[in-house]
């Protein structure tokens, strides 16, 4: 027992357990039961999981498709479009896109935004500093 | 070596019979993984069992069958408790009393069924390598050697547990009336 002779206490103990064994045993569930239930378990699987990764793989799929080839920009209700003059004063517009200041057209649809381009550009067109 | 790995007809029914023949020491020891709840073992096993029949666990021949399956059935367990951690946490339920009411009385005196129910109540007291080890070396009569094989855990640290859990759990069996002296 454990380690070389079985102590006292270990004798106790093994009485004991054999009892809680025994006892195990009359409530065991039947083998061919839990077997069988088991199988059920491996079928379900078996015709489940197909369809899982399926659905997952068509999501990921439409995901996928809609990043590369989706709406780039939000709708435009109504689009603003604004031709400068002089663009200079919005010269911070152009960055990120690169394009030339020369000619150039601005479309937002956000009112605030709108609002704030008109305040801008009127400024620009009195040549008073922004 | 078993036919586990052999995937024909015969085969698998050589794993059937072979598994059949461990049930009954399966099922003691998936009580054990469960905290002696018969409802979760019966599912650590009906689990364990599917895993074996879908193929993912497999035996290949690198220790005793009984080790092997026994380790499955750990392994599932350990799933099944995390699995069911978030539920518990949700819908606690009532655990009882740590101690059964049962009298203090002579040995002799006392029914085995009582008794047995003693020793399972105090096993769910101790903790979780201390109650496994303990299951294989005085249910299963393993040595502690090849308990540590089957816990997959050092000889030394299947040694330390032993040797925790079996003070414990004669401290918990005295306290009750089960064992004297």
């Amino acid at each position: 027992m454990g380690d070389g002779q079985p102590d006292d206490g270990e004798r106790k103990l093994s009485t004991l357990f054999k009892e809680l064994r025994d006892r195990d045993q009359e409530d065991a569930p039947p083998f061919a039961a839990t077997w069988a239930r088991a199988a059920t378990r491996v079928r379900q699987k078996t015709v489940w999981k197909p369809v899982a990764v399926g659905g997952f793989g068509l999501v990921a799929a439409a995901a996928a498709l809609f990043i590369v080839f989706g709406p780039r920009d939000a709708p435009q209700a109504s689009a603003y479009e604004v031709g400068l003059s002089d663009p200079e004063p919005l010269a911070f517009l152009l960055r990120p896109t690169g394009l030339d200041a020369a000619d150039v057209t601005v479309s937002f649809e956000s009112r605030p935004f709108r609002y704030q381009l008109d305040e801008i550009l009127k400024a620009a067109q009195e040549g008073e500093p922004l | 070596m078993t036919p586990a790995g052999d995937s024909s007809e015969g085969g698998a029914q050589a794993l059937r019979d072979q598994i059949g023949t461990l049930h009954a020491a399966a099922y003691g020891w998936a009580l054990t993984c469960c905290r002696r709840d018969h409802h979760d073992a019966e599912e650590v096993l009906q689990d364990s069992y599917a895993k074996v029949m879908s193929g993912r666990a497999k035996f290949h021949g690198r220790s005793a069958f009984k080790t092997w399956l026994f380790g499955v059935i750990r392994r599932t367990a350990m799933e099944h408790r995390r699995r069911s951690l978030v539920r518990k946490l949700s819908f606690r339920r009532y655990q009882g009393e740590s101690s059964p009411s049962v009298p203090l009385m002579p040995d002799d005196a006392v029914s085995k069924a009582a008794r047995a129910a003693a020793v399972a109540d105090a096993l769910s007291a101790l903790a979780t390598r201390q109650r496994e080890v303990l299951h294989l070396v005085f249910y299963e009569g393993l040595s502690v050697g090849e308990a540590a094989d089957t816990m997959g855990v050092s000889l030394g640290t299947a040694r330390l547990h032993y040797h925790r859990g079996k003070k414990r759990l004669l401290k918990l069996l005295d306290e009750r009336g089960f064992v004297h002296g």
